[in-house]
């Protein structure tokens, strides 16, 4: 797994790429978390390059969305797609997670 | 031919990743569809994490036994730990329509694995507990 950070307007955007395992999901949490401290509460997670995620990620994705809320952000999720996006579907994290086809769409809804 | 994996993993997180190669790379030669190895990683991922985090009372190592049989129409992985009793096939599904605030973090793996896959069986035998979980070709 790997990620990338680049910028759209106010929103921070972390691109990831590959797998979300266990282990992978706590460095993207660990990675999400030095931007919330420094006031980057404007997070769209790309998860378009991701071809597996699991519990962990979720969990890792529903307590930053928890974290940004306080510090008046938004996390936004851009680009899941097939068995991820799925997953998000079985978890029931569609309906408090917000969830967009593209990175437009996505950067639009953190503002 | 039987086509059939067998692992032994230490109760190790860092485990996951050689399970997860070799266990891909088992289906992969042999051509199961991706959705299957979707289903079988996470299965993997979330059962074992279960184990290792919270099934020991002690700071042992322990072994898990991982099996994997393959036929034409179905892929069974069996389980098997000297852990504590534990029967995730017990488990109420999640409230999914708590709001974001109130849920619990728990329990979320053991439903994924049961949704994403078609089969999920537990029992208690000389000790141990053997979790087998069954994904079958639906089309």
């Amino acid at each position: 797994m790997e990620f990338q950070d680049s910028r759209m307007g106010r929103a921070w955007v972390i691109e990831v790429r590959g797998r979300v395992d266990a282990a992978g999901a706590a460095l993207l949490e660990a990675h999400c978390h030095k931007g919330l401290e420094r006031g980057d509460a404007r997070l769209v997670v790309d998860l378009a390059g991701v071809d597996y995620m699991a519990s962990a990620g979720l969990r890792a994705l529903l307590s930053l969305a928890k974290k940004v809320q306080p510090a008046k952000g938004k996390l936004v999720i851009s680009g899941a797609h097939g068995p991820v996006k799925e997953i998000f579907d079985l978890a029931g994290f569609t309906s408090i997670l917000p969830m967009c086809a593209t990175l437009e769409e996505a950067a639009g809804l953190v503002m | 031919m039987a086509d059939e994996l067998r692992m032994t993993i230490a109760n190790r997180l860092e485990e996951l990743r050689r399970v997860e190669g070799e266990v891909s790379a088992f289906l992969e030669a042999r051509r199961v569809p991706p959705a299957w190895i979707y289903a079988a990683s996470l299965a993997l991922e979330e059962m074992l994490t279960n184990i290792i985090k919270y099934g020991y009372d002690d700071d042992r190592e322990h072994e898990i036994v991982l099996h994997a049989a393959l036929d034409g129409r179905e892929l069974a992985l069996t389980l098997e730990d000297d852990g504590h009793a534990f029967d995730p096939t017990a488990l109420p599904p999640p409230d999914a329509t708590r709001r974001l605030e109130d849920r619990p973090v728990g329990g979320l793996g053991i439903h994924l694995t049961r949704k994403m896959t078609d089969g999920m069986s537990w029992r208690r035998e000389g000790g141990r507990n053997i979790l087998q979980i069954v994904i079958r070709r639906t089309a």
